[in-house]
C-alpha cells in the first residue's frame, strides 16, 4: 500500500498552485505537510485525495494510476480544521454512517464502532448528539469517523488548529498512538513546527507551493536541506548570520574574525549563509568551541522555565533560548551553536537589563490606569441562583498601573466574559469596575478611554491605512496636523510607514492585526489596551514578531496591557501577572516564574507546561514523601495533612538514572527538537520526563529521581506552602 | 486517463440543446427573419432590408418607450434600494421577531406577477377599491386610468410593495455576515452612527447590493404584466413600457416587421445588461465578497 | 419552415455566426487558453471577446444605421472590423 505522486502540479487559472511534485508515501506511516498558510498544503493534499485533477501528472495508489479517479471510489477518509459532524445524528450513527454506505453487517458495524470509539475515548457518549459535546470531543467523533472505514488514505487537515492548546496537547499526544493501530497512510498538514516534532514519523516541509524537502521528522529539523526549509521548520525562528570561509578563519559581520570549528574544516572555502537554531545560543561560553558574538538586546521574554531573548546582531534578528529564567543585567552572553552545523556564541559587554525601565511618556499626556475589581460576577442568566450560573464568579483584584497581564484558560472559562466587563461590552451583574478611582461600571465603551484588539483583525477595509489610524482620532475631532503626526508616529512604531497610502483590503492577517493595534495606540489617552487572542490567526512565524512588537511597545509606553489568550507561551512571555481561570474563577495571579514553579493548584501545574506537572499520590510525614511505599524526599518539612495528598513534580524536574529513584518503565521517548518528552509509567501511572537534546535515554534508565527543591506538596488539589 | 470515456457525456446535454433549440434559437432566428421583411399575411414575404430598423430608430415611438421604461427603472431603483437598506438596518437581528420580519416579507415576493397587477388594480379604483375611495374620500384627486401622474405613482407603488423586501432581505444576509467585533471596535473608536454605516455596513453589504441593484434593474427593464393589469399601459401611452409597446405593436397592429425590429433591438439591449450582470457577479465571486 | 420566413442574407449572417462559434470552440479545444486580464479588468477567454466584439457591432450598426443611414450601411461593418481587432488586442 503506497501513495506515489509523480511529477504533479496543478496550475489554477494560470496560476501554479502545485510546483512539480515527486512523492512517495508508504504504508503505516505518518506524513506531516508543514507550511504556513497557502503554502500548497491543502492543495497538495486534494490532490491526493482526488478531489482536485492535477494539471500534470499520474498519482499512483497501490501502483494503479488512479488520477482523475472520483474521490468516492478512492476509499480515503479527511478530517477537517472545522468539527464535520451529522448534527441530527448520535455520535453512534456518526462513526457507523460510513460503514453503513459500505452495507456493512450490523454485528460488525456494532464491533467497529464501539472499537474505534473506545481508541478515541468517546464510549460514554455515543447516544448524545455532536452539538452537545465539547470542540474536542466533536473533533474525536470526527476523527472516529474517518478512522472506522479502514480506509487506506487518511487525510488531516489542520485538525486540531480550532481547539484550545492544551486539547490540542492531549491530541497530539494521542494521534500516534492512534495511528500505530490503524496501519493506513496518514497525511497531516499544519502550520506549527512543534506539532509536526510531536508527530513525527516523516515530514515534507511546503513554501509557496513547493515540497522544499522530504523526510524522517527528526532529520529534517537537524539537517534542514536548504534555508528555506529550515525556516518553515523552526520555532521559534531559525537564526541566520552570512559568513565567508578562508582557509580555517570565519569572517562575518563588520570584519570579525573567528577561527573556525573543527566540523566545518571540510568545508571549501567561500561565502555562506549559516544558520542556527534558538536553543542553541548560549548567553555563557557553555562549551570551549563555542564562537562569540557580541549583540545588541530589544527584548526578552520569560516563560516561568526559559528565556527568549531577542538580539540584533549588526541588523539580523536573532532569538535565543536560553534554559532557566536569567536576570540578563550586565551578563556576559555567549551563544553557541549546535556542533553539527557551526557554533555560534556571543559576548556582550554593555548593559543587559532583564526589564528595561519603561520610559514613560509625560505626565500630562498619561492617563492609564489601576483598575480595580470590586466584588465583581457575572452571569448569563437573568436570575442566577447557584454558584453554577455564573460564568464568572466573584473576583476581588486590583490590576496595577502599567502592567502587562494576561489572563489564561482554556475556553468557558470566564477569560472573555471578563475582558467584556473591562472594555465596557457587557454589564456585570454585581460588583463594581473602577478606574484609578472612578467607578466606570456603567460607563459606556467609548467613555472609557481604552483600546481592544480582536480574534480576527477588524480595519476599515475601504479606508487607506492612514485612515484606519486616523479614525479615532477624527472621530474625536482632533485637527489634521495632529492626526497627521500621531499617525506617522504609530506607523513608525507599528512598522508601516511605507504603506500608509495602500487600502486595507488584500493586507495580510499580520499587517491588518497590527493596524487594529495601532488603532488602539493612536490616542494618547487610552487607559488600558485588551488584547483577545490576537494572534490567533496569524502564522507560527509571525506570531513571534507580533508578539516582540508588543513586547517592545510596552516597555517603551507602559499602557497597562490585558491580554486573553489560552495559549500557555503567549501567555507566560507576554505578561508580567498571568492570571489563570478555571471555572469562572481567577485560580492563581502571578509571574510566570511563580506559576511554573509553584502552581498554587494543581489545575495550574497542568494548565501550564507542555506537557503539565506530574501528579503522585503520596503520603507526606514532615519533609519525606512516601509513595507506594518509596521514599521521596522533599526540600520542606510539612505538618499534618489532611485530604487527598498528591506531589506536583514538573517534567523539567524529574530526571530519568540507573540506580536512584522510583522504579519507571519507559513507554516512549518523543524527539520535539530542543528536548525530548520521555512518557513513563510510574507505578502504573501516567509520568513524563523531559531529557536536553543531546541526552541519551539508556534502555537501562529505569528510575527516575526528583529535584527536591522543585517537588510541591498538594492537598486537595490546592498547594501547601511547608516550612524550610 | 482514456479521454473518450467521458465523451458520453455528450448525450446527457443533448436534451436540453434541443430543447434550447426549439424554445430559443428557432423563434429569435425567425424574429431576425421577419424583421428584414414585410408581410400581408398568407404566409406572404417581401424583402424590405434594413428599412423598419431605420423607421423604428427615426420614429418617436421607440424612444419614447425607451425614456419612459428608463424613468420607471431609475425611480424604482432610487426608491426600493435605500428603503431596502433602512428596512434591513432596522430589522431585528436575531430571535422570533427576526424570523416573523424575515418571513412577513417574504410574503408579496411570492405572490404572481399578474396577482399582484390585481390586487392593485383593485386596491387603486376609486368606486370600491381601499386605496383609491380613501385617497378620493380625503378629498385627493386620485384616478389611476385618468390621471398620468396617478398612473405613474400606482405602478411604482406597486412596485416598491412588490419587490423592496428582496433588497432588503439580500441587504440583511450582508448585515449578518458582519462579525460583532467591528461594532465593538467602532464603539471604542466612538465611531458615528453614520460611520458605522458607511465604514463598516455598507462596503460589507457592497457585494449583495450590487446583486440586487442589478437583479432589479433587469427585471423593471422586462416588466409587463404587473402595469399592464393596473394601466394596460394609460392613460393614453403614459405608462407604456417598453415590453408593453412591444406587443402592442406586434399583437394589437400585427405589425410583424417593425415590431420584429423592434423586439430585436429590446433584446440587444437586454444582452448588454446581461453581460454587464454576470461579469460584474463573476467578479465579486472572485473577489469573494 | 416556410414560416420561418427565411431569406438568403438573415441564412448567411446565421451561417457566419455558426461558422465564428465553431471554429471557436475547435480552437478552444485544440490550443487551451488562459484567461487574460484585460482593459476592463475582468477576466477574458477569446469566446468572451467574440461575445463583446458580436454585442459591439450590433449596436454599431444600429447607430450607423439611426445617425448616417442605410446607403452607406457597408461602412459600418469596417468600423465593426476596427472594433473587433481592439477587443482581440486589449480586452
Amino acid at each position: 500500500m503506497t501513495l506515489e505522486l509523480r511529477g504533479v502540479s496543478r496550475i489554477v487559472e494560470g496560476q501554479l498552485h502545485v510546483h512539480p511534485t515527486d512523492l512517495v508515501l508508504e504504508k503505516g506511516t505518518m506524513n506531516v505537510l508543514l507550511g504556513p498558510t497557502l503554502s500548497g498544503k491543502t492543495s497538495l493534499m486534494r490532490l491526493m485525495a482526488g478531489l482536485d485533477v492535477p494539471s500534470v501528472g499520474q498519482v499512483i495508489w497501490q501502483g494503479k494510476d488512479v488520477t482523475g479517479m472520483r474521490v468516492q471510489d478512492r476509499g480515503v477518509a479527511m478530517v477537517y480544521q472545522q468539527f464535520i459532524n451529522y448534527p441530527s445524528m448520535t455520535v453512534y450513527d456518526n462513526i457507523a454512517s460510513p460503514m453503513r454506505l459500505l452495507g456493512l453487517s450490523k454485528p460488525e458495524i456494532d464491533r467497529r464502532v464501539r472499537e474505534t470509539a473506545e481508541l478515541m475515548k468517546l464510549d460514554g457518549m455515543l447516544e448524545r448528539r455532536p452539538l452537545e459535546l465539547s470542540g474536542g470531543q466533536q473533533q474525536r467523533c470526527a476523527l472516529a469517523r474517518a478512522l472506522v472505514k479502514d480506509a487506506g488514505l487518511v487525510l488531516l487537515d489542520e485538525p486540531l488548529a480550532n481547539l484550545d492548546y492544551k486539547l490540542r496537547e492531549e491530541l497530539r499526544v494521542e494521534i500516534p498512538k492512534i495511528f500505530e493501530a490503524a496501519g493506513s497512510i496518514f497525511v497531516y498538514a499544519t502550520t506549527e513546527p512543534e506539532e509536526a516534532l510531536l508527530l513525527g514519523g516523516n515530514v515534507a516541509t511546503l513554501w509557496e507551493g513547493r515540497v522544499t524537502q522530504f523526510g524522517p521528522t527528526p532529520r529534517v529539523y537537524r539537517c534542514p536541506a536548504d534555508a528555506t526549509t529550515a525556516r518553515v521548520f523552526s520555532d521559534p525562528p531559525m537564526n541566520f548570520l552570512a559568513v565567508a570561509k578562508t582557509g580555517a578563519s570565519l569572517a562575518f559581520g563588520e570584519g570579525q574574525q573567528l577561527p573556525a570549528p573543527e566540523a566545518l574544516a571540510e568545508l571549501p572555502d567561500g561565502r555562506y549563509m549559516a544558520g542556527f537554531r534558538a536553543n542553541h545560543l548560549e548567553i555563557r561560553q557553555h562549551r570551549p568551541e563555542a564562537l562569540r558574538f557580541t549583540a545588541g538586546l530589544a527584548v526578552t521574554e520569560l516563560t516561568g522555565s526559559e528565556t527568549f531573548v531577542h538580539l540584533d546582531h549588526h541588523g539580523d534578528r536573532w532569538v535565543g533560548l536560553i534554559h532557566g529564567v536569567h536576570d540578563l543585567e550586565m551578563a556576559r552572553a555567549s551563544m553557541s551553536g549546535s556542533t553539527r552545523a557551526m557554533s555560534t556564541s556571543s559576548a556582550r559587554t554593555g548593559r543587559w537589563w532583564r526589564r528595561p525601565p519603561t520610559r514613560r511618556p509625560p505626565e500630562e499626556d498619561r492617563t492609564m490606569a489601576r483598575i480595580t475589581l470590586d466584588n465583581l460576577a457575572h452571569s448569563y442568566q437573568s436570575n442566577p441562583q447557584t454558584e453554577d450560573d455564573y460564568a464568572l464568579k466573584e473576583l476581588n483584584h486590583v490590576w496595577e498601573d502599567g502592567a502587562a497581564y494576561a489572563l489564561l484558560g482554556s475556553s468557558g472559562c470566564g477569560k472573555s466574559t471578563l475582558l467584556n466587563i473591562i472594555s465596557g461590552l457587557l454589564q456585570p451583574s454585581q460588583g463594581r469596575i473602577l478606574f484609578d478611582d472612578r467607578d466606570v461600571t456603567h460607563a459606556a465603551t467609548a467613555e472609557r478611554n481604552i483600546a481592544q484588539v480582536f480574534q480576527f483583525p477588524v480595519v476599515y477595509d475601504t479606508m487607506t491605512v492612514h485612515d484606519n489610524l486616523a479614525f479615532p482620532l477624527r472621530n474625536r475631532g482632533r485637527d489634521e496636523a495632529y492626526v497627521a503626526e500621531r499617525v506617522g508616529e504609530i506607523a513608525r512604531m507599528i512598522g508601516m510607514e511605507h504603506m500608509l497610502k495602500r487600502k486595507a483590503r488584500g493586507l495580510t492577517a499580520d499587517a491588518k492585526q497590527k493596524i487594529s493595534l495601532g488603532r488602539g495606540m493612536v490616542r494618547k489617552d487610552v487607559n488600558a489596551l485588551l488584547f483577545d487572542e490576537p494572534l490567533t490567526v496569524i502564522d507560527p512565524h509571525m506570531k513571534w514578531e507580533l508578539r516582540t512588537q508588543l513586547k517592545k511597545l510596552h516597555h517603551e509606553f507602559g499602557h497597562t496591557m490585558i491580554y486573553v489568550t489560552h495559549d500557555q507561551t503567549e501567555a507566560l512571555t507576554f505578561a508580567d501577572k498571568v492570571v489563570v481561570m478555571y471555572d469562572g474563577r481567577v485560580v492563581q495571579i502571578g509571574t510566570p516564574e511563580e506559576l511554573f514553579e509553584r502552581p498554587e493548584h494543581t489545575f495550574v501545574g497542568y494548565f501550564i507546561g507542555s506537557p503539565g506537572m506530574n501528579l503522585l499520590p503520596a503520603e507526606v510525614e514532615g519533609n519525606v514523601a512516601h509513595v507506594h511505599g518509596a521514599a521521596v524526599p522533599l526540600g520542606r518539612g510539612y505538618g499534618p495533612l489532611s485530604g487527598k495528598v498528591e506531589l506536583g513534580i514538573r517534567p523539567e524536574f524529574a530526571r530519568l538514572s540507573r540506580d536512584e529513584g522510583l522504579p519507571v518503565q519507559i513507554r516512549r521517548v518523543e524527539d520535539v527538537g530542543r528536548h525530548k518528552i520521555i512518557r513513563t509509567e510510574l507505578f502504573g501511572q501516567e509520568f513524563n520526563v523531559i531529557a536536553g537534546e543531546d541526552e541519551t535515554v539508556g534502555a537501562d534508565m529505569a528510575r527516575v529521581a526528583f529535584d527536591p527543591a522543585h517537588v510541591n506538596v498538594y492537598a486537595d488539589g490546592w498547594r501547601v506552602a511547608g516550612a524550610a | 486517463m482514456n479521454k473518450t470515456l467521458n465523451n458520453k457525456a455528450w448525450f446527457l446535454v443533448l436534451p436540453v440543446l434541443v430543447l434550447v433549440a426549439f424554445s430559443a434559437v428557432i423563434p429569435l432566428m425567425t424574429v431576425v427573419n421577419y424583421s428584414v421583411q414585410d408581410t400581408f399575411g398568407n404566409n406572404q414575404f417581401f424583402w424590405a432590408g434594413l428599412e423598419w430598423f431605420e423607421e423604428m430608430l427615426h420614429e418617436d415611438r421607440m424612444w419614447n418607450a425607451l425614456r419612459r421604461q428608463l424613468i420607471f427603472s431609475a425611480v424604482i431603483l432610487a426608491i426600493e434600494v435605500p428603503l431596502g437598506v433602512f428596512v434591513a438596518l432596522n430589522m431585528p437581528k436575531s430571535g422570533a421577531w427576526s424570523s416573523f420580519c424575515l418571513v412577513t416579507m417574504s410574503l408579496p415576493l411570492l405572490i404572481p406577477w399578474n396577482v399582484v397587477g390585481t390586487i392593485w388594480q383593485i386596491f387603486g379604483r376609486v368606486d370600491i377599491g381601499l386605496l383609491g375611495h380613501t385617497l378620493a374620500a380625503m378629498g385627493i384627486d386620485y384616478n389611476y386610468t385618468q390621471d398620468t401622474i396617478a398612473a405613474w405613482v400606482t405602478i411604482i407603488v406597486m412596485d416598491v410593495w412588490h419587490w423592496t423586501s428582496l433588497v432588503a432581505l439580500l441587504a440583511f444576509a450582508g448585515l449578518k455576515s458582519i462579525p460583532d467585533a467591528y461594532y465593538q471596535a467602532a464603539r471604542i473608536d466612538q465611531a458615528s452612527r453614520w460611520k458605522v454605516f458607511r465604514y463598516i455596513e455598507l462596503p460589507k453589504m457592497a457585494g449583495v447590493l450590487m446583486i440586487a441593484i442589478l437583479l432589479r434593474f433587469m427585471d423593471s427593464f422586462m416588466i409587463y404584466t404587473e402595469p399592464f393589469v393596473v394601466t394596460g399601459g394609460g392613460p393614453g401611452n403614459a405608462t407604456t413600457l417598453l415590453s408593453i409597446d412591444l406587443v402592442k405593436m406586434a399583437l394589437g397592429q400585427f405589425d410583424l416587421g417593425p415590431a420584429a425590429a423592434f423586439s430585436l433591438m429590446y433584446f440587444l439591449v437586454i444582452l448588454a445588461i446581461s453581460w454587464v450582470f454576470y461579469t460584474v457577479m463573476t467578479n465579486l465571486d472572485k473577489k469573494g465578497m | 419552415m416556410a414560416w420561418m420566413a427565411w431569406t438568403w442574407p438573415t441564412a448567411i449572417f446565421f451561417l457566419v455566426i455558426a461558422g465564428l462559434l465553431a471554429v471557436f470552440t475547435v480552437l478552444a479545444i485544440k490550443f487551451p487558453e488562459t484567461p487574460r486580464v484585460g482593459i476592463l479588468r475582468t477576466e477574458t477567454t477569446r469566446g468572451d471577446r467574440l461575445f463583446i466584439t458580436l454585442l459591439g457591432s450590433a449596436f454599431i450598426n444600429l447607430a450607423w444605421l439611426g445617425l448616417i443611414g442605410p446607403e452607406t450601411q457597408p461602412w459600418a461593418l469596417a468600423v465593426c472590423l476596427v472594433y473587433a481587432a481592439a477587443v482581440f488586442r486589449w480586452v
